[in-house]
């Protein structure tokens, strides 16, 4: 895509208002990016697809380019050659310094892009899963997402913080096979301090999931002397308490891989180190 | 000239004789051989057996000695047109009866000093034969026009003899004294039966010798303990291959081993699998067993010997060895047995032999598992569905139980068992008609993409018709060209009608292939030309100028066509049409079509390493790719092209229907090895595997790579002796690899690899 064709598309994305306690949510966001073969996204082989937006502000987030609602351009400085004419074109940057985040796409195109790799999910138990981004954050459009799925016959999984309102989950609860939800930090007030929101509806909505029988795996980011220790252990404490076994909780290492992104988005980089110093 | 100093030079001639001997310039130069005083143990002895000379000079003539003595009989003998055969029977009694030879107690099997495949000793005077002789009395034309399309490189093609396999199964049973029994009751006074005779008289002789210098290895003294236990089996075992057929598992491998080299150093005739093994050797395992004749441990060292010697070898082919399948009942090969077989292979962590392993959805887990994660550990496994076979061997017309046991006869290719003499006689550029469609813009009159594409269609057929001829000229003449005394032997129909086997002796093969290269780089071309020319207007003779110049004053347009998401690969709609149309066009001048050995033609998609051959004889193409690029191999995509993931390479390339690729149909996948680990990247493996073979294609592996560790290992060699890569149907060391063809492939890697997840969720 070139600057003109990018600018002329822009014009898409919608802007999202405050809505977590309850607002109405914005209608359609800009993908990401489609990920194939994505086998760390739920069961099996699956087709992720990654959404633009999100209300949290987690310091660690790995994925900076998907945090804005609008499409930006990035430039990795250490690749940019600094040519005499940029071209301004992803596709002729010699150095492949140069990219766009962010595009429109209908849900018939991704019905058409996730049902592409059905003879994979049939032999390996797989299917597609919706991430972000916060998916939640346009969670009227994710429940017309998973309807045109399930229409199709395709296993699906939520992958998203469940920093939602309660509207949401009830609405997604019969959509959703597989929901892959964050627990980040147990603490409400360093969650607070650490990602911008409370985790009170976070909780909440766990808790119902729990009650509801969903299938959930809970992803606990484990970042040395943030997110380690005995925070870790509350996490696991009180996922144990509300019914969630250790087997369905997953730790992750953290990575801070993604440095590079946030320089060339032009954004602070909020980064924690990865090393115990 | 002082003794150190002749020590010195002779040193310098033996290594500059071998690295010449290996005359192709891509063959890794061998290490320096260390001094035979040093190879004091098991491992250091087997491994070098294959790269030196470890034979008694004693007992018989070296290789090159055996050489020139063949030239003489061939001079004096003065043979015609038909008088090779068994001339060439006479000089094989010659080596079995005059070769030095040698026995070890570090090796449960013998040596010979014609150890280097490169420098087999008859052939040379084959190669006069084949030169002064049959080529310019046979076919003179058919001769010219494939050395001029091998030098425009159009093809290349050569005379093959390199796709034999023997029936393993019956010849096991018969032993060497069976064969010749029936060869006796078929007996007709002829050339055919007579040189056979000679030949199988020859290696019971030759069995004879090395029983003796086993014993005497036995009686020098020399060897005790468990070495000298390994001797007194050894000749135990080649006493009983001399009187009968093999008893034991061990005996099994001996007479495997016996019979390989006979035909593949003396004869000049390639054996292209060492038997479906866990099959063939299982119920002589359980026999030795049973009676108390081995133990399991004593097999797992027998069995690791036999991959070494193959090991020693290294060839850059490597050596097939098949195992798995199904059994008659429906059930599975794969057993406790088999598991033994892949664990010891594992072990050797070789590249050679390499393992064709035929699975179906009865492929129990345990082995999914244990294959895929040796595959992850660079071991070299290929695997072949065989319900792809099944559909493939019924569209040509074989039965059910052809298709089941069939056999792996080549890097990738499947025959039926009655029908393993296949020939491969060379490869198809199929990025050469753009090229010179380019070039010669000016005088085309393609108005639009559509005419330009027939036309490109039309100079494929052309190519393909010719290089169909020159095959069926000489196949016509292949008994001539390189006579198969012991593989006829070794091939019931054969006997029992006297025809030369593998010219056209068996009952259900006598095929011949002519493979193609480039697809992808192919498509990719096609469809840059229709966006560059017939879409953005860019005239055709300025980008046949530009590709003349090799891009040069366009990068930019180089770099937009070499991201371009309409390549092969990528499951793209338009890319898999014309991909299927190549092929389709391609396999209709020749599949099925009578050959010149009374038998048929296949259309195959292996290329071996022609991707890279006629890549360097092959111009700048409108994808991106440079003059003398490598094209993209066998079925897959070209470097970098497939940005789509694996699933939508398997489901874009099996778009093609591959019983329109009987001989082969081979993809190449690359994985991150970060991204394919654990029990979720065993599952994900598995889960490609069997999807391609469920959408009919037939033959798929795997290189799981990380770049950094190849980086590593391009400054850090030393580090890295045994990092195997896959290259093409076959591995090789990481660090026998030229280095322009070391960043080739970091490129490939880092272009091409699928990432699994790059977008981590925290």
């Amino acid at each position: 895509m070139n600057r003109r064709e990018f600018i002329a598309t822009s014009a898409a994305f919608v802007v999202a208002p405050a809505f977590a306690s309850g607002g109405r949510a914005v209608k359609t966001p800009l993908l990401l990016d489609t990920k194939r073969m994505a086998l760390w996204d739920g069961p099996g082989i699956r087709t992720t697809f990654f959404v633009k937006g999100c209300p949290l502000r987690c310091t660690w987030c790995h994925n900076p380019e998907s945090i804005a609602l609008e499409r930006q351009t990035a430039r990795f400085q250490h690749l940019c050659r600094h040519c005499a004419k940029c071209t301004m074109d992803e596709a002729t940057c010699p150095t492949r310094a140069l990219k766009f985040y962010g595009n429109p796409m209908s849900i018939d195109d991704l019905v058409a892009k996730g049902s592409e790799d059905r003879p994979f999910y049939e032999t390996s138990g797989g299917g597609v899963t919706l991430s972000g981004g916060e998916p939640l954050y346009f969670w009227e459009w994710a429940v017309e997402f998973f309807t045109a799925f399930k229409k199709a016959g395709i296993q699906t999984c939520l992958d998203t913080s469940l920093y939602a309102p309660p509207a949401a989950i009830e609405a997604l609860l019969p959509l959703v096979d597989v929901w892959l939800p964050d627990y980040k930090i147990d603490d409400d007030a360093r969650h607070r301090k650490y990602t911008g929101v409370s985790n009170q509806i976070i909780r909440k909505n766990l808790e119902r999931l729990v009650r509801a029988k969903a299938k959930i795996e809970v992803r606990c980011l484990v970042i040395p002397n943030l997110t380690d220790g005995t925070d870790l252990l509350a996490r696991h404490r009180y996922l144990n308490g509300i019914g969630i076994p250790d087997n369905q909780i997953v730790d992750l290492e953290y990575q801070d891989l993604a440095r590079p992104k946030y320089r060339a988005l032009g954004m602070p980089d909020t980064m924690p180190p990865k090393r115990i110093k | 000239m002082s003794v150190q100093a002749k020590i010195v030079l002779g040193a310098l001639l033996v290594v500059g004789a071998t690295a010449e001997a290996r005359f192709e310039s891509w063959v890794p130069k061998p290490e320096p051989a260390p001094p035979l005083a040093t190879l004091t143990n098991e491992a250091r002895y087997i491994e070098w057996k294959f790269r030196t000379d470890v034979t008694d000079p004693a007992s018989g003539l070296d290789s090159r000695r055996l050489r020139d003595c063949a030239e003489a009989m061939y001079r004096k003998a003065a043979p015609g047109p038909e008088g090779w055969r068994e001339l060439k029977a006479d000089i094989i009694k010659m080596f079995c009866a005059r070769m030095a030879i040698g026995a070890s107690g570090y090796d449960w099997f013998p040596a010979i000093s014609c150890w280097n495949r490169y420098a087999r000793p008859i052939s040379r005077t084959a190669r006069i034969w084949r030169s002064e002789l049959v080529s310019k009395t046979y076919f003179p034309e058919a001769q010219n026009l494939a050395d001029e399309g091998n030098r425009t490189g159009r093809w290349n093609l050569w005379k093959d003899f390199d796709h034999s396999v023997p029936e393993w199964d019956v010849i096991l049973h018969l032993g060497f004294p069976g064969m010749k029994a029936r060869l006796k009751a078929n007996w007709k006074d002829t050339p055919y039966y007579r040189s056979g005779e000679t030949v199988i008289d020859a290696v019971l002789a030759l069995v004879a010798r090395f029983e003796a210098k086993t014993r005497g290895e036995i009686a020098s003294g020399r060897w005790s303990g468990h070495r000298l236990e390994r001797l007194e089996k050894e000749a135990a075992s080649l006493a009983r291959l001399r009187q009968g057929a093999p008893q034991t598992a061990y005996d099994a491998m001996m007479f495997i081993w016996i019979y390989f080299f006979v035909s593949e150093h003396l004869e000049h005739m390639q054996v292209r699998s060492l038997s479906n093994l866990d099959v063939c050797l299982k119920p002589f395992y359980r026999a030795d067993l049973a009676a108390g004749r081995t133990t399991e441990a004593e097999f797992r060292e027998q069995l690791a010997h036999f991959w070494w010697q193959w090991g020693s070898i290294d060839n850059y082919w490597c050596q097939p060895v098949s195992v798995g399948g199904t059994k008659k009942d429906g059930s599975t090969e794969f057993d406790d047995f088999t598991r033994i077989v892949l664990d010891v292979h594992d072990a050797c962590a070789l590249p050679t032999p390499k393992l064709l392993v035929k699975t179906a959805p009865n492929t129990p887990d345990w082995a999914w598992r244990k294959m895929l994660d040796m595959h992850r550990r660079h071991r070299s496994l290929c695997y072949v569905g065989e319900t792809a076979i099944r559909d493939v061997f019924l569209s040509l017309g074989y039965s059910e139980e052809d298709a089941r046991t069939s056999e792996l006869n080549g890097c990738y290719e499947v025959a039926p068992y009655k029908g393993m003499n296949t020939t491969t006689t060379g490869h198809l550029n199929l990025v050469k008609p753009v090229e010179e469609m380019l070039q010669n813009g000016a005088a085309g009159n393609w108005s639009d993409f559509a005419a330009f594409k027939r036309e490109y269609l039309n100079r494929v057929v052309k190519t393909t018709c010719e290089a169909r001829d020159i095959e069926t000229a000489w196949g016509a003449h292949l008994e001539r060209i390189n006579p198969a005394i012991l593989f006829s032997l070794a091939t019931t129909y054969s006997v029992e009608h006297g025809i030369d086997a593998f010219a056209r002796g068996t009952e259900k093969g006598n095929l011949s292939q002519v493979c193609i290269t480039g697809l992808g780089t192919a498509v990719d071309a096609l469809l840059a030309v229709k966006e560059i020319v017939y879409e953005k207007g860019m005239p055709l003779t300025e980008l046949g100028a530009l590709m003349a110049r090799n891009w040069e004053g366009n990068d930019e347009l180089r770099r937009r066509m070499q991201r371009s998401k309409r390549k092969w690969g990528n499951n793209n709609a338009e890319a898999n049409a014309l991909g299927n149309e190549i092929v389709s066009v391609y396999a209709a001048q020749l599949l099925g079509r009578p050959n010149g050995r009374n038998g048929r033609f296949l259309s195959s998609g292996h290329c071996a390493r022609q991707f890279v051959v006629l890549g360097e004889k092959t111009g700048a193409t409108p994808d991106g790719r440079k003059a003398g690029e490598e094209f993209s191999k066998n079925i897959s995509p070209a470097p970098g092209a497939d940005t789509e993931g694996v699933t939508a390479l398997v489901l874009g390339t099996t778009s093609i229907d591959s019983r329109l690729l009987p001989g082969d149909f081979p993809l190449d996948v690359m994985l991150l090895a970060s991204s394919y680990s654990g029990e979720k990247g065993l599952e994900a493996m598995k889960a490609i595997v069997t999807t391609y073979h469920a959408r009919g294609g037939m033959q798929i592996h795997f290189n799981v790579v990380d770049p950094q560790e190849l980086r590593d290992a391009q400054l850090h060699p030393e580090k890295y002796r045994n990092l195997q890569v896959r290259v093409c149907g076959w591995n090789v060391r990481w660090n026998d690899l030229p280095k322009k063809e070391q960043d080739e492939y970091i490129r490939r890697v880092e272009t091409q690899v699928d990432p699994g997840t790059e977008r981590i969720r925290q």
